[in-house]
């Protein structure tokens, strides 16, 4: 294992995730070990504490595994400046939450990413919309749905395909994963429309 | 149909074009479609958050001692240290340079002039210099600009007077007048003949005094001709040159 540690190298890393299956997340956490001294700038250059930084490291991590997954990273970059560049940015975005006192993940919800495919005119009604939905009983809602219907969608929200989906989670196919993910989806969608907490 | 279907494949780029632009025309005026949009999409930020809380607890688990909390207070205490000696060595720098500058050469030259130019000037022998003594008396007197005029007489008369090209030396060094110390004293150094000649060495004085962009290193280097040629000033100039 040490050895694998060692010898394993960035074009490794991105082949072992972008190949899926059980291994990928193995590599993933490769991935985080490899880049994990990041932290330390984080709470050096930005004065976060441990946890601000090491919580900004996972998330550009996931942002960049999804990437990685979906082939947004095209590799023009080497892959530790892409994730140092989407970490600094997570970083920064943790500041101006501590400067404007919005700490709660829950509270400053940025679409940013999710909403790319959107005409710009539909971006910010869109952004309004969802500002009126209550993000913290969506997310306690989620613990609600059953083992199975909360790990598609936790899988589903750090951009795994329906075809990985059905691999990790014992489906028959990706389109069998994709039906019962959307019917995951409406399930939440009643819980929050029943007023459920 | 799921009614998240349509919002699915259009996020995911896997509606045609035509449908892709009826979809965005609909939701500009749906405002159920709009709204179920917003939600789906704030489902999956949700969902995204809700893996992140725990990926992120389950790679904190992979973090090694020394990228956690001890190898942060290790590395602020190393900082500590590290900014200590950087403050010992930034002021061991500034003493040495305070030291540098004490035992600079331009330094040496002021102290030098000082000690051997400024007081009263005398001749070891009177007799037939006598227009030379009363040259330096007027310089005893402060009456430089006299005193140079008659020492430039003498030169004039007598090319080979070394006696008056270096008190005229003196004197112009005395008033400031660096310019015409360093020709008085080049034009000294380069007199052969003399059992004694202290014209490169003045010079290299009257040059640091001076302080002109190259007048430094052209008295280093009169200063090494000094040296090396056991020239009238040599020990002097081999101290400044140990100092450089």
């Amino acid at each position: 294992m040490a050895l694998f540690r060692l010898g394993t190298t960035d074009a490794d890393l991105i082949a072992g995730i972008r190949a899926g299956g059980p291994r990928r997340r193995l590599y993933e956490n490769r991935l985080y070990e490899k880049y994990a001294y990041l932290i330390r700038e984080g709470t050096r250059k930005h004065r976060l504490t441990d946890e601000e930084a090491s919580m900004a490291y996972s998330d550009a991590l996931m942002t960049v595994i999804g990437h990685l997954a979906t082939d947004r990273f095209e590799g023009r970059s080497e892959l530790k400046t892409y994730l140092y560049q989407i970490f600094t940015n997570k970083c920064i975005d943790q500041v101006r939450k501590n400067a404007t006192n919005r700490a709660s993940v829950h509270q400053a919800v940025s679409l940013d990413d999710l909403t790319v495919v959107l005409p710009d005119s539909a971006r910010s009604a869109l952004q309004q919309l969802v500002s009126q939905f209550e993000a913290e009983r969506l997310h306690r809602l989620l613990d609600k749905l059953g083992e199975k219907c909360r790990a598609m969608l936790l899988g589903w929200g750090q951009g795994f395909s329906d075809e990985e989906l059905a691999l990790e989670l014992g489906y028959n196919s990706g389109n069998v994963a994709k039906v019962s993910r959307l019917r995951c989806l409406e399930r939440l969608r009643e819980l929050y429309r029943g007023g459920g907490q | 149909m799921n009614e998240f279907e349509d919002i699915d494949e259009y996020l995911e780029g896997r509606m045609e074009a035509g449908a892709r632009a009826a979809f965005e025309a609909r939701l500009g005026t749906d405002p159920t479609l709009a709204g179920r949009l917003a939600f789906f999409l704030l489902a999956r930020h949700t969902a995204r958050q809700a893996a992140l809380l725990e990926r992120h607890a389950e790679w904190q688990s992979l973090r090694r001692p020394e990228a956690t909390a001890p190898r942060a207070r290790t590395i602020r205490i190393a900082y500590a240290s590290i900014a200590s000696a950087a403050a010992v060595l930034l002021l061991l720098l500034g003493w040495w340079s305070l030291y540098r500058q004490a035992e600079s050469p331009e330094r040496f030259a002021d102290e030098y002039a000082q000690e051997n130019f400024s007081g009263n000037l005398s001749l070891l022998m009177s007799g037939p210099s006598d227009s030379l003594q009363t040259a330096l008396n007027l310089a005893n007197q402060g009456k430089n600009g006299e005193a140079l005029a008659l020492l430039a007489a003498l030169v004039q008369r007598d090319s080979a007077n070394a006696n008056a090209k270096n008190y005229a030396g003196v004197v112009a060094l005395r008033a400031g007048d660096y310019d015409q110390a360093i020709a008085y004293f080049h034009d000294l150094s380069q007199q052969p003949g003399l059992f004694s000649n202290p014209g490169a060495f003045h010079e290299a004085i009257a040059r640091l005094k001076r302080g002109q962009p190259g007048d430094k290193a052209a008295a280093k280097a009169l200063l090494e001709t000094v040296v090396r040629e056991n020239l009238e000033g040599n020990e002097e100039a081999a101290k400044w040159l140990a100092a450089w």
